[in-house]
């Protein structure tokens, strides 16, 4: 044990800042400080290592790690809640195509020549999350839009039951579209079409340097002009700086302070928000998640509060000027809540339970207070702790001065008597 | 690799709290912070009463419950046996400080008890630090929680880290009186007037501090926990005055 070499090799990595391709070269790039498992290991969530269909990516303990056989499907993206994950090739609003008949949506191994024509072009349908449905729902103005399989699905490693991947997504955007009364011609339809040339699919689907790359500043002119060839070939690429991966430790340790972002839930809530309105009718309850807290159990050390990777659960500290009587609160934002299960792990009284469909559909979107107590100035140290059902009654000492008499009383009594 | 352990005598110690300061300016801790601290207490009824004390650094456990629950793994064991804390990962959830049995971890951003306040005194300049002390650490180290401390996080003994960890390979003690281990010692160890203090590798059979531990049968504090503390505690039976129960 010697220099100051041995003493670097002891520390764990840094947590990457910006995005990092999960491997060179590898069409899978994560951005870690997003990644509620990264963020915090009393997450439950493995969504893309459980949607992966060639079994490449991985959830481990510390976060994805993708192994040998990405076939660049796209399909963890579409299911991570928190936007972490990107493949090449997917953008993550497709445009519109012009024109008035169905919308096309088509994977990238069906040859360009053989494509309906304005087709929107994706490396597979698998990778089309829920949101991006609603939104091709939103933005179709009533157009029928169409995601076609031309039978390419059944030797298709990407599709491991045989049938197109998008089914999942598909029915899920189905049911909320179907609650919140969209007619069904206005829903998204598999149309099963045969292959129209006879060379048939490519055998996989091809590499998106391949393929004309659009950046994401082209996108966003292309969006910005509205043109008509926003339609084809929208392409983002996991972002440039990816390469570099350069971890920069204290500003990654910044974000995990900060809440990362719900993308999908954000947008699938915005999205069926407007549809809903639009027919006067109110959001499921089923889209909520319910959380509540014990308060004989709850402690009020606010950890599920400080590790909610969302911000759906936030602390609040108040002050009554008049009394003086200080008060900690905790409260609950059910939109932007992921289900994650992190707080339900990660509170250290167990006090807290989450389900994942609400009860009461009058009060599930709403935010509200789940637990209060009011605090105390220790006797012994004089700063102040959380009065809560188990504070014993007359109870005068902080956790962390009973804490130190419990030692005493151990080496005193027990120790050396 | 060592894996690094203390020996505090109890019978040696006597409260000075010299430990807590040398501890205070070495590693540029605020007050409420003490990483290292003597705690006292009265005992008995009076007029039967006595004062105990006894010196509570970070026990650097085998099995740190500290670690196990950290979300976000920004606290860790070393291979030579140190309980570090990683600022840049630390999000100051606090879950460590509750699970800790032992209680000597601190939030860096807790309300200040002592007025003038030294945050405002030495205020920091625009960076994370909670402070601007005028001597500051040469050793500064976020990812070890070495230095002074950032706002938001918790912070912790680290066995002097930056000292320790820059010892010559294979020593068996770092002991303040042998010139060539003199500048690795930790600052409680070193500055010790009574030598209650005693700091070496508990791997190795040969060391001072497993001879201790051996010969005067060395105690661990709530060993029910299981956390296996490397930091033991000397006292010989019958020495140490009779600890009554205060009457409740």
């Amino acid at each position: 044990m010697n220099s100051t070499a041995t003493a670097e090799s002891v520390t764990p990595p840094a947590i990457p800042t910006r995005w990092q391709r999960l491997q060179p070269g590898a069409p899978v790039g994560l951005a870690a400080s997003a990644c509620i498992r990264v963020r915090s290991r009393y997450s439950r969530c493995s969504a893309c290592g459980d949607d992966c269909p060639t079994g490449a990516l991985a959830v481990e303990e510390q976060g994805p790690r993708l192994g040998n056989g990405c076939i660049g499907c796209g399909r963890c993206t579409a299911v991570c809640p928190t936007g972490a994950l990107a493949v090449d090739g997917f953008a993550r609003s497709l445009g519109i195509p012009p024109g008035s008949g169905a919308i096309a949506v088509e994977c990238w191994r069906v040859r360009d020549a053989e494509v309906t024509p304005q087709a929107l072009r994706v490396p597979c349908l698998g990778g089309l999350s829920v949101s991006q449905l609603l939104a091709l729902v939103h933005f179709a103005g009533g157009r029928p839009i169409q995601l076609i399989e031309r039978g390419g699905c059944a030797h298709c490693p990407a599709a491991p039951d045989g049938g197109c991947p998008v089914g999942l997504a598909l029915a899920e955007s189905d049911a909320l579209l179907r609650a919140i009364g969209i007619e069904e011609e206005r829903r998204p339809q598999l149309i099963r079409l045969p292959p129209s040339g006879r060379r048939g699919l490519l055998r996989e689907i091809p590499a998106a340097l391949n393929r004309r790359v659009l950046t994401r500043r082209g996108f966003l002119e292309r969006l910005t002009r509205h043109s008509a060839a926003l339609a084809n070939d929208l392409l983002e690429v996991v972002p440039s700086d990816a390469e570099a991966g350069a971890a920069d430790a204290v500003e990654a340790g910044a974000r995990l302070r900060e809440p990362a972002r719900p993308i999908e839930r954000e947008r699938r809530l915005a999205l069926l928000a407007t549809l809903a309105r639009a027919r006067g009718n109110a959001l499921p309850a089923s889209l909520f998640t319910q959380v509540t807290i014990d308060a004989k159990r709850c402690n009020g050390h606010a950890v599920c509060a400080a590790t909610c990777p969302v911000g759906a659960l936030q602390r609040s500290d108040e002050r009554d000027t008049t009394t003086g009587e200080s008060t900690l609160a905790i409260d609950f934002d059910p939109r932007r809540c992921i289900a994650c299960g992190g707080c339900e792990g990660a509170c250290p009284s167990g006090a807290l339970t989450l389900s994942p469909h609400a009860i009461d559909a009058a009060t599930a979107g709403l935010p509200r207070r789940l637990v209060a107590h009011h605090h105390r100035p220790c006797f012994e140290c004089g700063r102040e702790f959380a009065l809560t059902q188990n504070t014993s009654v007359g109870e005068e000492r902080c956790p962390a001065c009973r804490k130190s008499h419990a030692l005493a009383a151990e080496l005193f009594t027990g120790l050396f008597r | 690799m060592a894996k690094w352990g203390m020996v505090i005598d109890l019978d040696k110690c006597t409260g000075c709290q010299a430990c807590t300061t040398a501890c205070g300016m070495e590693n540029n801790t605020l007050p409420g912070e003490n990483w290292q601290d003597v705690l006292y207490y009265n005992v008995g009824t009076y007029p039967n009463t006595t004062m105990k004390w006894f010196p509570r650094p970070c026990m650097h456990c085998e099995d740190p419950s500290c670690v196990h629950v950290c979300p976000t793994r920004a606290t860790y064991k070393t291979e030579d046996g140190a309980v570090l804390i990683d600022w840049n990962k630390c999000i100051g959830c606090k879950y460590c400080m509750i699970a800790c049995p032992y209680g000597v971890r601190f939030y860096t951003d807790e309300k200040p008890l002592l007025q003038p306040a030294l945050q405002d005194i030495f205020p920091s300049n625009g960076s994370r630090h909670t402070w601007n002390p005028p001597y500051k650490s040469p050793h500064e180290d976020w990812t070890k929680g070495i230095g002074i401390q950032p706002r938001g996080v918790v912070s912790k003994c680290t066995f002097c880290y930056h000292k320790v960890s820059r010892a010559p390979a294979g020593v068996a003690d770092l002991d303040e009186d042998d010139p060539n281990t003199k500048e690795f010692t930790p600052a409680c160890v070193r500055t010790c007037a009574p030598k209650a203090r005693y700091f070496g590798d508990l791997d190795n059979p040969n060391s001072r501090v497993n001879k201790l531990i051996q010969d005067k049968r060395g105690v661990r504090l709530l060993e029910h926990t299981g956390n296996k503390p490397q930091v033991y505690y000397l006292g010989e039976h019958g020495t140490v005055p009779e600890f009554t129960r205060p009457k409740s």
